[in-house]
């Protein structure tokens, strides 16, 4: 224990450095670059109140930090997501996209958008329909993959594949539907970017998504023995049925978090929790930081490539992780053909 | 007092009751046999004690103290169970899997600590897993991996420990060694062991009780010597059998009956009755 614990301190470290140097670096580079020491000191006044009206600090201050915050939550939100449906799941493919969560969630923000609810009732509306359709779709699965008191794992994955085909469906049935503005932003949306939400909305959603990451940490341990199956954790006095529940709700409600601020992005969830495990072992009380902080930073790289890979056009994020993310996690299968 | 009091127990699933009005005792100390054949309840038992099914009626006592009164977490704490089959899907190493037995002793939040580090450490020596603790437990054989769980076990600091068919996929090599185990465990510790499994010839020679279960009730309770005979054999596996004594032991020692297998089967008849005759008179 002492040497995991030596071990996850030091991988800590060196990410936290690592997102220290990505956060700064996504502050400076974009189509407009600002040099580093001119980021800090208007970071630095920002801090202290003084203000200005130069076109930098606008840039830096009110474009490129609450987008920078909004990677940072989104990248954590889904990573811890990704590991926690992987070991309620005990499937390694596992992750919030492909368990149709995330399709609820933008089938949520399509309908919003369609019927124009935002412009009526404000810009929570549309983080609130993600949370909705996150959880109902949730709700849906769990419900279709119970029989009697208990519910089975495996046909969890396979109605979250159906339901998430489902929704899929709906998500078109309802662009063709849309006129072509509402078209833009629901497409915007399914690509997965981080400048779409409203600033004001990462204060909200970061605490949501902190409290429901508390949560899953509680039950880190529980989940560590579930891992065995339900029954090894039954007679180590897990209180499996409350846990499990638990844990999908708070999963879900990630999920809702990040899917609010940035639409869908893909194979984050599905990546991080893989890289956590080989750096600090499968023991969940240590690959979870890991994996936020890792999720975070990832999300951040793949943001600032977006930004400036095609310059001046932007590529929606959520592209780049697929096209970076899925040929990174093929390679690593291919190497490690049984462990995960 | 017996340690395990089950009395009057029906147990089973919506529209398949397995279990019987069944009634046995279990004492302090003992390495008592639940056997019979597959679909006899002997699982449906064991997940009955361990509260993993709810008993449709009856009860079972504890020392004295009905299950149904108790939480997961207190029963967890004086019953460990070695499942039939334990998947390890995540890399976790054979230490942190028999570690995963002071679930139920410790704090939310905790870590491990010395005194955790110390029990798992103790019951990994006493299991010869020790020198197994860095690996992966995915990849330890059958008989390895066995005993992890049983490390697991005795780092849960139970009284009373459960086991499923323990042998059933062993070789005959890792069987021996596992009964050595809990006959060693019993002797050393006083661990009450309850062990289903449908290898009489290893339960005669272990066990020093058994309980002989047909169709979800009690066909027979006592010293295997006085349970196993062919008669008993028999009428509850419906199997032509006999019952020798082993020279050694004197324990009892069934042998299927080949030589009536084989005119069992009609037709070939001929043919079967002169292999099997060839056969047994060798």
């Amino acid at each position: 224990m002492k040497k995991q614990l030596g071990r996850f301190s030091f991988v800590m470290f060196i990410l936290a450095a690592v997102l220290c140097a990505v956060i700064l670096l996504s502050l400076c580079l974009g189509q407009e670059p600002i040099s580093p020491a001119r980021a800090w000191g208007y970071i630095r006044d920002a801090f202290a109140g003084r203000g200005g009206d130069e076109p930098e600090r606008i840039i830096l201050l009110s474009l490129r930090w609450p987008r920078l915050l909004s990677g940072i939550i989104a990248g954590a939100c889904l990573a811890v997501a990704g590991a926690v449906f992987q070991g309620l799941l005990r499937n390694p493919l596992a992750e919030p996209y492909i368990l149709g969560v995330s399709s609820g969630a933008a089938l949520g923000v399509a309908a919003g958008i369609i019927l124009e609810v935002h412009l009526l009732l404000g810009f929570y509306t549309i983080p609130f329909l993600a949370v909705g359709g996150a959880l109902f779709t949730m709700g849906l699965i769990y419900s279709l993959s119970r029989t009697g008191a208990r519910f089975s794992m495996f046909s969890m994955i396979l109605s979250g594949v159906i339901v998430n085909a489902i929704m899929s469906a709906a998500i078109m049935f309802i662009m063709s539907l849309s006129t072509d503005r509402q078209l833009h932003s629901i497409v915007f949306w399914l690509m997965g970017r981080l400048d779409i939400a409203d600033a004001r909305l990462n204060g909200l959603v970061g605490a949501v998504g902190a409290a429901a990451m508390l949560v899953i940490y509680y039950y880190a341990r529980d989940l560590n023995v579930m891992t065995l199956g339900e029954d090894d954790a039954h007679y180590l006095g897990v209180n499996v049925e409350r846990v499990k529940r638990i844990l999908f709700i708070a999963a879900s409600a990630l999920t809702a978090c990040a899917v609010s601020i940035s639409g869908i992005i893909g194979f984050v969830g599905l990546l991080v929790p893989h890289f956590a495990r080989a750096l600090v072992g499968p023991d969940h009380r240590l690959s979870y930081p890991v994996a936020a902080v890792t999720g975070a930073a990832l999300l951040c790289v793949a943001d600032i490539v977006a930004r400036t890979a095609a310059a001046p056009t932007e590529i929606p994020v959520g592209v780049v992780t697929a096209l970076v993310g899925g040929p990174f996690f093929l390679l690593i299968l291919k190497r490690k053909q049984s462990s995960f | 007092m017996p340690v395990l009091d089950v009395q009057n127990l029906r147990a089973g699933y919506r529209g398949a009751p397995i279990i019987e009005d069944l009634s046995f005792g279990v004492e302090p100390g003992e390495i008592f046999g639940v056997l019979g054949p597959n679909g006899s309840g002997k699982t449906t038992l064991l997940k009955a004690i361990s509260k993993a099914l709810r008993p449709r009626g009856g009860r079972i006592l504890l020392n004295g103290n009905d299950l149904s009164g108790m939480t997961q977490l207190a029963l967890s704490r004086a019953v460990a169970v070695v499942p039939q089959v334990t998947h390890v899907e995540f890399s976790f190493t054979a230490r942190e899997i028999a570690a995963m037995g002071r679930n139920p002793h410790q704090k939310r939040m905790a870590f491990d600590d010395a005194e955790d580090e110390r029990i798992v450490r103790e019951s990994m020596e006493a299991t010869e897993t020790w020198h197994l603790r860095d690996r992966p437990f995915r990849v330890l054989s059958g008989g390895e991996s066995q005993r992890v769980l049983v490390a697991r076990c005795l780092a849960q600091r139970c009284a009373l420990m459960l086991l499923d068919e323990p042998t059933a996929h062993l070789d005959i090599k890792y069987q021996a060694e596992i009964f050595n185990l809990l006959r060693g465990l019993r002797d050393k510790r006083g661990i009450t062991i309850v062990v289903s499994t449908h290898d009489l010839n290893m339960a005669a020679m272990v066990c020093d009780r058994v309980l002989l279960m047909r169709r979800g009730s009690r066909a027979a309770l006592g010293a295997p010597r006085e349970v196993i005979t062919p008669d008993a054999v028999r009428e509850v596996f419906d199997a032509p059998v006999r019952v020798n004594t082993d020279p050694d032991t004197g324990a009892p020692f069934v042998v299927p009956d080949y030589l009536v297998f084989g005119k069992l089967r009609s037709g070939l008849e001929p043919l079967l009755v002169n292999s099997w005759t060839y056969q047994s008179d060798r």
